[in-house]
């Protein structure tokens, strides 16, 4: 049973941009052999809500594509993906019936959206940033100190 | 959600739930103009009672809104936006 996926990905934009494309195809090829694509969508360049890795921004590309679970592509996807310093972050979802724009929901009215995968989120490095952030001297004293 | 409206005398507001108005049935993680109306001025996710929201699409919006946080589509935490 064919289910329909959504991937997104968020590419680092200080490569180059061959580069970026290069990634990109390289994962609608390996989306294509295991599964079908239906609709790639690029974002562009966008200025992420928050640094990661130190980056400020990043390309934007979801993927909307059908696979058999079994073939294993979201697992082949986040395994590309983890390896990959390009790739900041990711998230797979299946049964999404948002997105995909213009129809093509392949009956599998499954229900409710399954998130698949995604891309840890550990930069504890970037946090620094976050303490600077405030100052912490004016924080109300508690009563035990 | 009428139940307390007459006893209290004080509670007057009678906010309807955007999603429901509006007809939307999913809401897209995706889509951050949408989100960035129910996160206040710090990127916090906005009450049910004060958006209005009714409890089915609050918790959609809450995952949504948590997953466009981990795409870097909205922040954590800030200081500014408004």
């Amino acid at each position: 049973m064919a289910k329909p996926y959504e991937t997104v990905i968020v590419v680092d934009a200080m490569i180059p941009d061959e580069a970026i494309t290069s990634e990109i195809d390289a994962v609608a090829k390996l989306i294509e052999s295991q599964g079908k694509m239906i609709k790639l969508d690029r974002w562009g360049k966008r200025k992420l809500a928050y640094t990661i890795r130190k980056r400020t921004h990043g390309e934007y590309a979801v993927f909307y594509y059908e696979s058999e679970s079994e073939n294993g592509l979201s697992a082949e996807l986040d395994k590309r993906f983890r390896i990959n310093e390009n790739i900041l972050r990711w998230l797979t979802i299946a049964d999404n019936p948002v997105g995909v724009p213009a129809d093509k929901l392949p009956e599998s009215e499954g229900g409710a959206p399954v998130e698949v995968e995604r891309s840890e989120r550990s930069d504890r490095s970037d946090r620094s940033d976050r303490s600077e952030r405030f100052d912490r001297s004016d924080r109300p004293r508690r009563g035990d100190d | 959600m009428a139940d307390r409206r007459e006893k209290d005398g004080k509670t007057k507001r009678k906010k309807i739930c955007f999603f429901t108005e509006n007809k939307i049935k999913n809401i897209d993680y995706k889509d951050d103009k949408l989100l960035r109306k129910f996160v206040n001025e710090r990127g916090k996710i906005v009450s049910r009672k004060i958006s209005g929201t009714s409890a089915v699409y609050q918790r959609e919006l809450a995952i949504a809104i948590k997953r466009a946080r981990h795409l870097a589509l909205l922040p954590f935490v800030a200081e500014n936006m408004r």
